[in-house]
């Protein structure tokens, strides 16, 4: 018998199982607290609004978060947002996908700011490198998320839901690979983007 | 061998693996449930709709919770939720920015997740407006615009962003509300958060 010692009373009490035969478990706390604590979360976001480039491309711009070859880590891709800060102006269409694209790059800088989901902890222990321009090497196209229009953001547009993307677990960046944002045309400055992400050793 | 005892008949029985080996179980309750009968959630929002300033900026209105220097907690955002009580005059984008805990202070009435019971214990400050310390933009949640309300408007799913555990508030540093343009007073907002020992 498991035996656990009740949190009310301080006596032993017998783990128990259900209809199925498994043990009953009551989850609790929120389930990235534990990995924020230890230091190993990290994220980044636009300062601003920044303009995309069109489709599956290699020379692209939005935000990307960069697992350099050979540090030693796999990146868990926790969280993805994204919003319209002004109305979205797209050059050769009227309406575009958003979505996420992963590659390599070939040598990727870290030109924007990380920061520790420990707020205004050291990120210096973070192997990731984010930018929001590089030339990507064999972009894939791996999810489709939504859709955006040209429609005025001053008509015809109420506050939604958060736009936020949970791939949860289902997207991990080894050693030398790269997620980035993807649109389908290119836009003007519009959209802004932020990543979460855990670092974890391979 | 794991043996259990099982709910409905009180007998003996052996936990169980899935075909990966990975033991079964049945996870049951809210995750937040034993923290709030601990005493440890609390929340806070905007008593009417408040004004924003414009992006990431020191002098700021919205909401905000600070964590103060030498209060021995971590807070742990758990829930931020957003809504126009009316038309907004102005389009933007709606976020949450992070910063030094500037002269934000305990403004706003706070309230136990435990509804009713008393948030004496509580560390954290609530407000509305204060000097930040230098704010960084931290995440991208949603965009709004002028439209008016009484026409084309039908109410939506919850407008709340949940952290999962990935914003936690040391001492010291305050998370805030974030909107692209100064705006009149339109928006309300509310966080939850949970209070555990550094």
């Amino acid at each position: 018998m498991i035996t656990l010692r009740s949190r009310d009373t301080s006596s032993a009490v017998q783990g128990e199982a259900d209809q199925y035969n498994q043990m009953i478990v009551s989850a609790q706390g929120a389930k990235f607290q534990e990995a924020v604590l230890d230091g190993r979360m990290f994220s980044v976001a636009n300062a601003t609004k920044v303009a995309t480039t069109a489709g599956v491309t290699t020379t692209w711009t939005g935000l990307a978060i960069s697992n350099p070859t050979g540090s030693g880590k796999n990146v868990i891709v926790h969280e993805f947002g994204y919003a319209l800060m002004i109305a979205a102006v797209v050059a050769a269409g009227n309406d575009a996908l958003v979505g996420l694209q992963t590659a390599s790059i070939a040598t990727p800088v870290s030109a924007l700011t990380k920061q520790n989901c420990l707020d205004g902890c050291s990120a210096d222990s973070s192997v990731v490198y984010a930018d929001d321009g590089a030339t990507l090497v064999g972009p894939v196209l791996k999810k489709m998320l939504s859709s955006l229009g040209e429609e005025d953001t001053a008509t015809g547009l109420f506050p939604a839901p958060p736009s936020v993307y949970r791939p949860n677990g289902a997207l991990i960046l080894p050693p030398g690979r790269t997620v980035a944002t993807y649109t389908t045309l290119a836009t003007t400055a519009c959209l802004v983007f932020h990543f979460v992400w855990e670092e974890i050793d391979e | 061998m794991i043996v259990l005892r099982k709910r409905s008949t009180g007998s003996p029985v052996q936990g169980e693996a899935d075909q990966f080996n990975q033991m079964v179980v049945s996870a049951q309750g809210a995750n937040l449930q034993e923290a709030v009968l601990d005493g440890r959630v609390f929340s806070a929002a905007n008593a009417t709709k408040v004004a924003q300033t414009a992006g990431i900026t020191a002098a700021w209105t919205g909401l905000g919770i600070a964590n103060p220097a030498g209060s021995g907690k971590n807070l742990i955002i758990h829930e931020f939720g957003y809504a126009l009580m009316i038309a907004s005059d102005v389009a933007g984008l709606i976020g949450l920015m992070t910063a030094p805990v500037g002269d934000m202070a305990d403004n706003l009435t706070k309230y136990n997740a435990l509804d009713g019971e008393a948030t004496t214990s509580s560390i954290a400050y609530a407000d509305d407006g204060a000097t930040l310390g230098t704010p960084v933009l931290k995440r991208i949640l949603s965009s709004a615009g002028t439209e008016a309300m009484d026409t084309n408007l039908f109410p939506a799913a919850p407008q709340i962003y949940y952290p999962e555990g990935s914003l936690i508030i040391p001492p010291g540093r305050a998370v805030a509300t974030y909107f692209t343009l100064a705006s009149t007073a339109c928006f309300v907002f509310h966080f939850v958060w949970e209070e555990i020992d550094e």
